[in-house]
């Protein structure tokens, strides 16, 4: 448990309903891991690199939605595998969009997974569910 | 208009051709024509020339030869034919000559005239002649009778003289006698001599014998004189007498001879006459013959340089006329018709690729222009139906996904407030929650199905294989696996090779439908597929109560509903994603229903072959 506790959940998403409803879950699951909020690409780019605040301490888990202001989820995607200390960054996309475009795009990103958020909080339950065990995996690389 | 033609141009082109090619040919045929009129002059005229270059040598020969054998021709009868002759002759020579034209200077009537006047000169010649042969005989007969009779006179004096003892005297008388008779004689005989030499002579020589004749005549005379008056004297005399009449009396033997020399002397004028004519004709005939020659030439190379003048044209205006042709027919043909319709099908495959924004350079003011203007206008057209197209998917699909971040996050509140605070709120309260939630359900399904709809037809799978046998069992057992509804596969439907998800869709719509809109809580429904001639027919067929008719074509709009959406749940966007779907394949769907005669509907999807339906052959498994 302690292992796992000590990887941070990135949520990168601009609906504060969405972040309510991962935290919710997450809360659900008794995961007691913490979070960090960025609300587009860029603030989370300040997050990771650290650009004027600390930033976040490895092991991290980013989920990242797609459709956001300023820096879209893919243009993130695109800088993070850019970047040589980003590049082996864990991305769960979770987004609203199911379009097969979106997806493949996200897909040529190396992301570890696709969560559609079709029925709100099932499909984020059983998606954090699964990151549950994956956070395991982060735990045991570090 | 002001548009020109090209087919216009070219028909115009064409016929030009066609009559320019009659043209020429009626050229060719015209001077062909007029060669063969000028060969046919030619031949005219050769024979004519041929007949006087052969004719007239031969004939003015036989003129030529005509004095000569005048001169030694002696019988009338000769003469007579030589006449005729003559005559033929020049009735022959004189049309050959007019024939010929030039004969100037060549007077054929005197010649002819000269020839008949010598024929008539040499005729009294002859019978001349003839006359005084026939006086020289009897003159010659009486003079041998002479000297016959002198002879027996001479015998009968020397037989008194040598049988008589005459006297001395008489004897002396008696030789005087014998030497009297014996000089009559030997005159007569030269007189005989003198005689018959008269006609072998020329007539001038024999007029010469004239007066020997006289003077024999004189001495026989005076011999006779000196004999004895006798009866042999007498006669004698008289012989004598009768010779001198004969001779030298008028119209007598010399008379003759005066007379053949006069025509002797006018024969020789008319010979040279004839001669001097018969030269002209052959120097004329020498002339015309070479003259006609020279004609038979000129009139040849003439010809030769006709026809060389002729091929020459002909050769000139067929080159002309070809290059003309090539030149035109390249012109429009090629460069007017051939290569830019290579362009316009360039730019329409270009087009059918998908490039739609070049713009199609109208090359000309003609039907392939405006074909060009028309090409350039459907691809603006099609350029803005892709744009409005693209707009309206990116429209349909932010739309839908926009909405749908709102109300999940609605949903979700609504959902955390009953699970978080479900226990205190008042049941009213509750309640409209719950419908709430329910209505937002029935939002985010709509939205859905939009989505759907605007995606439809965007073809993103590989080609794969459909079986409807297997789809069927996916349809019992994973679709709608608690329902009360059988659904059958009529036969062994083919297999096909297709997108397998737009009409797996498709059958999904189709039989969600059939159950969903079944007035029962059980039914049967019936998934048939065959191939047409044209393509792949699929069928699903229920026991529902079916579409009455004047609904039919309303089925198909996009949110049209037959029943509330509180009594059955429904977007209203299932058939009319189905005919989206078909239309993409290029196919068709179409219901058969009337509930006023049976129950139930039969919905159909045709799908033409092509590159996206094809029938499924074994041998590709194996590949």
């Amino acid at each position: 448990m302690t292992d796992k506790s000590r990887v941070t959940f990135l949520i990168v998403d601009d609906d504060s309903v969405a972040v309510m409803a991962i935290k919710r879950t997450l809360r659900k699951l008794r995961l007691t891991n913490p979070v960090e909020v960025a609300r587009d690409g860029q603030e989370a780019l300040d997050l990771l690199q650290g650009n004027g605040i600390s930033p976040i301490k490895k092991p991290y888990i980013i989920l990242l939605d797609l459709n956001m202001p300023r820096m879209s989820g893919l243009e993130f995607l695109a800088v993070v595998r850019e970047d040589k200390e980003l590049a082996n960054s864990v991305v769960f996309v979770l987004t609203t969009s199911d379009a097969p475009s979106d997806i493949a795009a996200a897909y040529r990103h190396k992301i570890a997974g696709y969560i559609v958020k079709e029925n709100a909080s099932e499909t984020i339950s059983t998606a954090i569910s699964m990151l549950d065990s994956y956070t395991e995996i982060v735990s045991f690389d570090k | 208009m002001g548009r020109r033609s090209l087919l216009f141009r070219l028909r115009a082109g064409a016929i030009f051709l066609v009559f320019s090619g009659l043209f020429s040919l009626c050229g060719v045929w015209y001077t062909l024509d007029w060669l063969g009129g000028k060969a046919k002059d030619l031949t005219t005229e050769t024979s004519s020339l041929l007949q006087v270059t052969r004719k007239i040598p031969e004939m003015s020969l036989k003129v030529g030869s005509f004095p000569a054998r005048l001169l030694d021709s002696t019988q009338t009868a000769e003469l007579a034919e030589m006449r005729r002759e003559t005559q033929i002759t020049f009735s022959e020579i004189i049309p050959l000559a007019s024939l010929v034209g030039e004969n100037e200077g060549l007077d054929f009537k005197s010649g002819q005239s000269a020839f008949q006047d010598l024929l008539a000169v040499q005729e009294k010649f002859i019978a001349e002649s003839t006359k005084i042969d026939a006086l020289v005989n009897a003159e010659i007969l009486r003079l041998n009778r002479m000297s016959r009779a002198i002879r027996q006179a001479r015998s009968s004096v020397m037989l008194d003289f040598v049988t008589a003892a005459a006297e001395t005297s008489e004897r002396q008388s008696s030789v005087n006698v014998l030497f009297e008779f014996s000089e009559f004689e030997s005159n007569v005989t030269t007189l005989i001599v003198l005689t018959q030499s008269l006609p072998t002579l020329p007539a001038e020589a024999a007029l010469g014998l004239r007066s020997n004749v006289i003077r024999q005549i004189d001495a026989m005379t005076t011999t006779l004189g000196r004999l004895p008056e006798s009866s042999e004297r007498s006669a004698l005399a008289k012989d004598m007498n009768n010779y001198r009449a004969a001779f030298l009396g008028l119209g007598g033997g010399f008379d003759m001879v005066v007379t053949l020399v006069t025509l002797e002397q006018s024969r020789r004028a008319l010979l040279d006459q004839a001669i001097g004519f018969v030269g002209t004709l052959v120097d004329w005939s020498e002339n015309v013959t070479s003259k006609s020659t020279a004609d038979f030439e000129m009139a040849l190379v003439n010809i030769q340089n006709r026809i060389a003048a002729a091929r020459s044209i002909g050769v000139t205006v067929t080159l002309f006329f070809w290059i003309g042709c090539v030149l035109l027919f390249w012109y429009l043909l090629e460069m007017r018709l051939f290569r830019r319709l290579a362009g316009i099908t360039g730019h329409i495959r270009e087009m059918n690729d998908g490039h739609l924004s070049t713009a199609l350079r109208v090359s000309g003011n003609d039907e392939v222009g405006e074909v060009e203007e028309a090409v350039d206008r459907a691809r603006i057209l099609a350029r803005d139906l892709t744009d409005r197209n693209e707009e309206l998917h990116r429209f349909a699909y932010v739309a839908a996904h926009d909405l749908r971040a709102p109300l999940r996050a609605v949903k979700s509140l609504i959902s955390w407030t009953i699970e978080d605070h479900g226990d205190v709120l008042p049941d009213e309260a509750r309640e409209n929650l719950d419908t709430m939630d329910a209505r937002l359900t029935r939002l985010s399904e709509l939205l859905a199905a939009l989505l759907d709809y605007a995606r439809a037809g965007q073809v993103e799978e590989e080609i794969g294989v459909f079986d409807l046998t297997e789809f069927a069992s996916d349809l019992r057992q994973v679709y709608f696996p608690d329902k009360n509804f059988e659904i059958l596969i009529a036969g062994i439907p083919p297999v096909i090779e297709t997108y397998p998800t737009p009409i797996q869709t498709i059958l999904l719509n189709l039989v969600s439908n059939a159950i969903k809109h079944h007035d029962r809580p059980d039914g049967r429904i019936v998934l048939d597929a065959a191939f047409t001639p044209t393509g792949m027919r699929f069928r699903v067929s229920d026991d529902g109560p079916g579409i009455p008719k004047k609904y039919q074509d309303r089925i198909f709009v996009l949110f049209q509903t037959l029943k509330s959406r509180d009594d059955v749940e429904g977007s209203g966007l299932g058939l009319a994603l189905i005919q989206k779907l078909a239309i993409s394949f290029g196919g068709s769907v179409f219901v058969l229903s009337n509930p006023e005669v049976a129950r139930g509907c039969v919905f159909e999807v045709h799908l033409p072959f092509g590159a996206a339906v094809k029938p499924f052959t074994p041998k590709e498994i194996a590949a």
